[in-house]
């Protein structure tokens, strides 16, 4: 029973045991392909764990006014007095106040905890755009060829040649120099205008990936067929194709997430990110780096939390890419 | 292959053109407030104002100061060539200070990219000959937490273990390697450490994949019906096809960290290209950040020439035409 569900052309050097976390359970074979990627996944255990660490650092984020409340210190309450010594050096951990306080007096814990939000949401909606961007550009790229493709390539090329760091420094800054932000006012400082410099930066390689998938499909039999039965264009490129780029895709977009919750981190390390009245890792470790030697908390707990964040994205890309490509893992 | 060469090289003065024009725009169209009145002191008079303008080129319309900065840039200018124009805050030349910093940075990518590879390859090599061994799984896993470490908290980490905890190393700065050779390691080797174990991580997982890869192949199974060593095998035949990958992925690795080491050189204050042009950006000092994201620029497209020019030399199936 176990031994027909086998990956076909298994290398003989392939220890048995091994073949056991790629192996489908024998009710995988009726399911969906969705299904069947999930029943892979399930098996992963380090997969499992870290999802269900994403799940609860989720919900713990749409609960963090919750939290808040629970501690009875705000985000942004400043506790002056009991917190900040007279040097105007914070407190460390106590408890009432978990993770010890920032500069300013504030609660880390509850900062910590609201912190999370900024990186998800950075993370997912920044991937999101990019992932949309990358997609319809190499869809159109690789299945109709010619100038568009060109004029596309192009920008891909342009924008992985740019040293992205240097610009995302450069747009950040030119927009945060004044609250009316830039392009007229329609970008301010802030969450967005950090998700709209990542989502710039990030769309080539998702880009170039759908337009090489698109490109080696176009020539199939059945994107043959389709165009033969008189299908439009724009269907056979979203129904047809667009489907079966969903492996590529999926797994790249789950390599992309844990790259732009770092990049926020960078740009509000160095103050180019969120302003500091919304909590981030990234700008809670920006205050740690002049304060580091008398206050470890400051760098320790934020620390903690987008190194566990970023490595349980990372890890569920990897268990991914092996659900989606058992054999790729080998 | 010299219209190959000379091909690239078009295309990368294109793209130095479209770069510095990117650059111009998010600089002088996107930011909503006047870069003169920055340098004008305080409460500027509107004589004082137009003079600054007229010091610092921005008398003129954009596309203008644009053709201008081209022309300067291609023909040089009273310092000499390239033109790179004087910094708006310090008023001196960019391009010694350029070149000074390049050293600092150069150092920097170089000591990193040593030991990335040193660490990195030898991982990599051993995990393939067993894989899904204790070995190859624990390094896998170590390799993806140093990937997902962010660069400036390990830095900080390592600072304040080291150097004010412990006290083995010197903290931040930086000492030239003329002046004191011994010094210059104790303040470098911090920096090296914190840019290279994410790259020491993806090289290793990198040369893993491709070894496996090689050692399935026919001419492997061939040297080893051979009765070669496997010593030899490993080191001769695998190791250097698996390596050839490397040598682009290398050069291009290089070339993005030549304007992409802004972090580690704010965590340990080194006075490099990185630190330079954030200074820029924040300070709205136009030459400067023009001036590192050109060599940064120039940097990633020669090297991504050299990669594909060593890439074809290595593996004949390659090469251009």
């Amino acid at each position: 029973m176990r031994a027909s569900a086998m990956p076909p052309a298994a290398p003989m050097s392939v220890d048995i045991r091994t073949l056991e976390s790629t192996d489908p359970p024998p009710d995988a074979r009726v399911r969906s392909p969705a299904g069947m990627v999930w029943a892979r996944f399930r098996v992963n255990r380090g997969g499992m764990v870290a999802l269900v660490f994403l799940v609860a650092l989720a919900a713990l984020a749409i609960a963090a006014p919750l939290v808040a409340d629970l501690v009875g210190h705000g985000p942004n309450d400043l506790y002056r007095t009991t917190m900040v010594d007279i040097y105007g050096l914070p407190k460390g951990p106590n408890a009432s106040f978990w993770f010890g306080a920032d500069s300013a007096g504030r609660d880390l814990f509850v900062r910590v905890i609201y912190g999370a939000r900024v990186s998800l949401l950075v993370g997912v909606v920044a991937t999101a755009i990019a992932v949309v961007i990358g997609v319809v550009l190499g869809l159109i790229a690789g299945y109709r060829g010619g100038a568009l493709d060109t004029l596309f390539s192009r920008m891909s090329d342009v924008v992985l040649a740019m040293p992205l760091l240097l610009f995302a420094i450069g747009i950040s800054s030119a927009c945060s120099t004044t609250p009316q932000g830039c392009v007229a006012g329609t970008l301010t400082p802030g969450v967005n205008l950090v998700i709209v410099i990542i989502a710039i930066f990030s769309w080539p390689a998702m880009f170039r990936i759908v337009r090489a998938t698109t490109l080696s499909m176009r020539e199939s039999t059945f994107i043959e067929a389709s165009r033969a039965i008189g299908m439009r264009e724009r269907n056979i490129m979203f129904r047809e194709v667009l489907p079966n780029l969903l492996s590529p895709v999926v797994v790249y977009a789950a390599l992309l997430i844990p790259q732009s919750i770092l990049f926020e981190a960078y740009l509000s390390f160095l103050g180019l990110g969120v302003p500091d009245s919304t909590p981030s890792w990234g700008g809670m470790l920006d205050q740690a780096s002049q304060l580091f030697t008398v206050a470890w908390w400051l760098m320790v707990f934020p620390g903690i939390f987008l190194l566990a964040t970023i490595l349980a994205f990372n890890v569920v890309a990897d268990g991914l890419r092996d659900a989606f490509d058992p054999r790729a893992s080998e | 292959m010299g219209r190959y060469i000379l091909r690239r090289l078009m295309w990368t003065v294109v793209v130095v053109i479209i770069v510095t024009l990117i650059t111009f725009v998010i600089f002088y169209v996107l930011p909503s407030g006047d870069p003169a009145l920055r340098f004008a002191g305080k409460e500027p008079t509107a004589q004082v104002l137009a003079q600054v303008r007229t010091d610092l080129g921005l008398n003129h319309s954009v596309a203008v100061e644009y053709l201008l900065y081209l022309k300067r840039l291609f023909l040089g200018d009273r310092y000499g060539w390239p033109g790179l124009g004087f910094s708006y805050s310090s008023g001196a030349a960019i391009a010694p200070q350029l070149w000074q910093r390049a050293q600092i940075t150069i150092q920097l990518v170089l000591g990193a990219a040593v030991l990335w590879m040193l660490i990195g390859i030898p991982v990599g090599v051993y995990s393939a000959l067993r894989p899904r061994s204790r070995f190859d799984r624990a390094s896998l896993f170590v390799g993806l937490v140093f990937i997902s470490t962010p660069v400036f908290w390990l830095g900080l980490l390592m600072l304040w273990l080291f150097s004010s905890t412990l006290g083995w190393l010197q903290g931040t700065g930086y000492v030239a390697f003329t002046t004191d050779p011994v010094q210059w390691a104790a303040h470098m080797l911090m920096p090296w450490i914190t840019l290279s174990l994410a790259f020491a991580a993806i090289y290793a997982r990198i040369v893993r994949s491709n070894m496996l890869d090689t050692l399935g192949e026919d001419y492997i199974r061939t040297a080893r019906a051979k009765g070669l060593p496997e010593r030899r095998i490993v080191t001769r035949h695998a190791l250097r096809a698996s390596l050839v990958p490397i040598v682009t992925l290398l050069a291009v690795d290089i070339a993005t960290l030549v304007g992409g080491t802004v972090i580690v050189e704010t965590v340990f204050n080194l006075q490099g290209l990185g630190s330079w042009v954030l200074y820029g950006a924040l300070n709205q000092d136009l030459p400067v950040t023009l001036a590192v994201t050109l060599v940064a620029t120039v940097a990633v497209c020669l090297l991504s020439l050299v990669a594909d020019i060593l890439y074809a030399y290595m593996d004949p199936r390659v090469r251009p035409e």
